[in-house]
């Protein structure tokens, strides 16, 4: 089992405090790229596409629809 | 690095290199931290000075060790330029104890006064008052000091610039009063926010000598600023110059610059200073494509070294809520 | 005239002896303000003399400027110049109290101690000298409400020369309150010149047993008057005066009224959400279930300050309103 990369919920803005997971785009358990798309976050009715920072295996950890607040831990990726 | 400047006023091939590596440097930090950022790697708060590096080469090379720099929440380009280390940097911006100020401070208030970097103040236009004091005490202190002091177009509409300014020509202070206009105020367009064109022009309300110059040119940025401080320190008091520049992503991080026209906006970036320079050097024989190459790898991998160590430092510990309130541990 | 090593002298003089010696011995030591040079010597003439002494230089005349005036001691300050800014008078102080609240009070904490401000704010209250409300506010609990700040408040000649020396010296950012009207209020002054009082202790000015005035600045010389005024009714008064604010000498104040079981705060900021409440929280927190009464504050009225003489009287504590406080605490008491 590889290093395993913490995928958080990004601050995208200053006044920020909580972010909708809107919808995963790749699904639990997919290889990914960094860079790759990962999922869309939802903030002030804004949609945001947030990359991969890392390559790898991508371990779902949150349910979308749901709101989090920023820096939660939502998914991660496993090195291979 | 002081260097001085050749008979015309234009930096010598060395420091052209420097140049050009801070500015590459400071780009190559702002792309860390944009992407350490928008994937939740990061969690800080960050306002982007990409697009104005240019500037701080310049503050880089024309000021030396001693000299003094204050600078804003802006003023990542400004911290790397004046030598501020870059897991100090990092490290405050994410909170760590390797950060400059042990993570107590944070993004906009980053200080490192062993390399003359005084203040990073949030309060736009305070710092000018605070960089005029400390050319009164490089004076009084009988140095041949320089404090440069670094802020953006709309700081030069607060009450205190105006006080500073007409201070620091009223006094004859040994300084450099740096203005970043970047074309916006926060997220106003500067041309609204002010009746006069151009900003350096205020500076004759206060006998000051002021210039207007392409913030994006080095080499214009270096014959203004290494003038500037050569007058200061042969006694010849403040200069106001009006850096003009473009910053690429808007006031923080996150904003979604609906108010710039996006046409400006790519324009602006089809004029990115630093590839710009990084062309004018292989043209000029200052540099060859591989070592403009190699000077880009190698700012990479000073961030990524940085960053190992700033990502393996804690952040401060409870006990440090209560110290440095006062100079006593538990001064209150 | 020098008496038992001690010379006679008035708040006035001794606060310009502090700033005298402050510069004698220390290079360090810088004086900025609007009108302090002579001939001028400050519009009250605390330093007068000075800048003919040392030069101005050292004692620099500035335009109207409060917040250059307050960010270039800051900025002096942190290259470990001792700055004593003057803010003429309280009220414009305003004016300048974005770099007192946002730079002097934080650099510390925020550069996690690589910088610090040891800058002595001095300002002076202008109130009951029918000038009005934008020149007589006594605004001291603003800065109580910043971390970081010292809040000094002299009252005697002696109290006024060893506190200030202290606060030019103090490597924290201090706020220096002095009031107009006790300029020339005399007493004793040590002749040594290193006298100084340690900050963030009170100091008993008149010992009882029934009740403790607790007061500051000019509050203290009323106080001192209401207590003799008492005696004659049989109630003897404690008075003890905080001299610095931040930081509060919780453990004397609680000690006093731990004794009289009964305590008046007297001061001439607002009563309503000035100084005297958080002293008053103080006591209650400290000494519930012991005191005889509750706290009473007599402070300024919640008006701006007017300027007709009687009117102005009315807004301000008085020798009545003190000695009616006092008298409050008593009644129906059970001790």
């Amino acid at each position: 089992m590889g290093e395993r990369t913490p995928v958080r919920i990004p601050k995208l803005s200053l006044a920020t405090s909580e972010a909708g997971l809107v919808e995963w785009l790749v699904a639990d358990g997919s290889s990914v790229t960094e860079g790759q798309a990962l999922y869309v976050i939802e903030t002030d009715k804004v949609e945001t596409e947030v990359e991969a920072a890392t390559s790898g295996v991508i371990h779902h950890g949150a349910e979308a629809g749901q709101v989090y607040p920023v820096g939660t831990e939502i998914a991660s990726i496993e090195a291979t | 690095m002081n260097i001085p400047a050749t008979e015309s006023g234009a930096p010598t091939e060395a420091v052209q290199r420097r140049m050009f590596e801070i500015m590459t440097l400071a780009k190559a930090c702002d792309e860390r931290l944009r992407k350490g950022i928008s994937t939740g790697e990061f969690l800080t708060v960050y306002w982007p000075s990409r697009g104005q590096e240019a500037i701080c080469a310049g503050l880089g090379v024309c000021l030396g060790r001693h000299d003094r720099l204050v600078t804003t929440y802006r003023g990542l380009h400004d911290q790397i330029g004046k030598g501020v280390p870059l897991i100090e940097i990092l490290g405050e911006m994410l909170g760590r104890q390797v950060g400059a100020c042990g993570g107590k401070g944070g993004t906009m208030h980053i200080a490192d006064p062993g390399v003359g970097l005084m203040l990073s103040t949030g309060i736009v236009g305070a710092g000018i008052p605070v960089a005029v004091g400390l050319a009164l005490a490089a004076r009084a202190q009988k140095t041949d000091r320089v404090v440069a002091v670094s802020f953006g177009d709309g700081a030069t509409n607060t009450g205190s610039f105006h006080e500073a300014a007409n201070l620091a020509a009223t006094w004859q202070l040994p300084m450099i009063l740096v203005c970043q206009n970047n074309g916006y105020a926060e997220m106003t367009p500067t041309v609204d926010t002010m009746h006069v064109e151009h900003i350096a022009d205020r500076a004759a309300a206060y006998n000051m000598p002021g210039e207007t110059i392409d913030g994006n040119d080095p080499l214009e940025v270096y014959r203004s600023f290494s003038a500037a401080v050569s007058r200061a320190r042969a006694g010849g008091g403040p200069t106001l110059i009006e850096c003009v520049t473009y910053r690429f992503f808007g006031h923080f991080f996150g904003d979604q610059m609906a108010y710039i026209p996006p046409e400006e906006l790519e324009a602006a970036k089809a004029a990115d200073p630093v590839p710009r320079f990084a062309d004018r050097l292989v043209e000029d024989g200052v540099l060859t494509r591989e070592q403009i190459t190699e000077i880009e790898e190698d700012g990479r991998r000073q961030i990524e070294d940085a960053l190992v160590e700033v990502l393996a430092s804690p952040p401060p510990t409870l006990d440090e809520l209560d110290r440095d309130v006062y100079a006593a541990a538990k001064g209150r | 005239m020098s008496i038992d090593g001690e010379t006679e002298m008035t708040v006035r003089d001794a606060l310009a002896l502090a700033l005298d010696q402050a510069m004698a011995t220390d290079d360090r030591v810088l004086l900025l303000g609007e009108d302090i040079a002579d001939p001028g010597g400050g519009v009250s003439g605390v330093t007068a003399g000075l800048s003919t002494k040392y030069g101005t230089d050292r004692v620099l005349d500035t335009p109207i400027s409060e917040a250059a005036i307050v960010g270039a001691a800051i900025g002096a300050a942190l290259e470990g110049m001792l700055v004593v800014p003057e803010i003429m008078i309280m009220d414009f102080i305003g004016i300048a109290i974005d770099q007192i609240v946002n730079h002097a009070a934080k650099l510390r904490f925020m550069s996690g101690g690589r910088t610090s401000c040891p800058i002595t704010v001095r300002t002076a209250v202008f109130g009951g000298l029918g000038s009005g409300a934008t020149h007589s506010q006594s605004l001291e609990a603003w800065f109580m409400h910043i971390p970081g700040l010292k809040v000094i408040v002299p009252s005697t000649p002696r109290d006024a020369k060893g506190l200030l020396t202290s606060a030019i010296f103090d490597p924290d950012p201090c706020v220096f309150m002095e009031t107009v009207l006790t300029y020339g209020q005399r007493g004793p002054v040590p002749d040594d010149p290193s006298f100084s009082i340690p900050l963030g202790e009170a100091d008993v000015k008149r010992e009882g047993k029934d009740v403790t005035i607790v007061t500051y600045g000019r509050g203290v010389f009323d106080a001192l008057t209401a207590a003799d005024q008492l005696a004659g009714e049989g109630i003897d008064v404690e008075v003890l005066d905080l001299r610095t604010l931040v930081p509060l000498d919780t453990e004397r104040l609680l000690e006093s009224v731990g004794k009289t079981k009964r305590a008046v705060v007297v001061h001439y900021a607002t009563t309503f959400a000035g100084p005297g409440a958080e002293v008053a929280a103080t006591i209650a927190e400290g000494l519930f279930g012991e005191l005889l009464a509750p706290v009473q504050r007599v402070g300024a009225r919640f008006t701006p300050i007017p300027s007709a003489q009687a009117l102005e009287a009315a807004a301000l504590p008085s020798l009545a309103s003190i000695t009616g406080a006092v008298r409050r605490t008593l009644e129906g008491s059970h001790g």
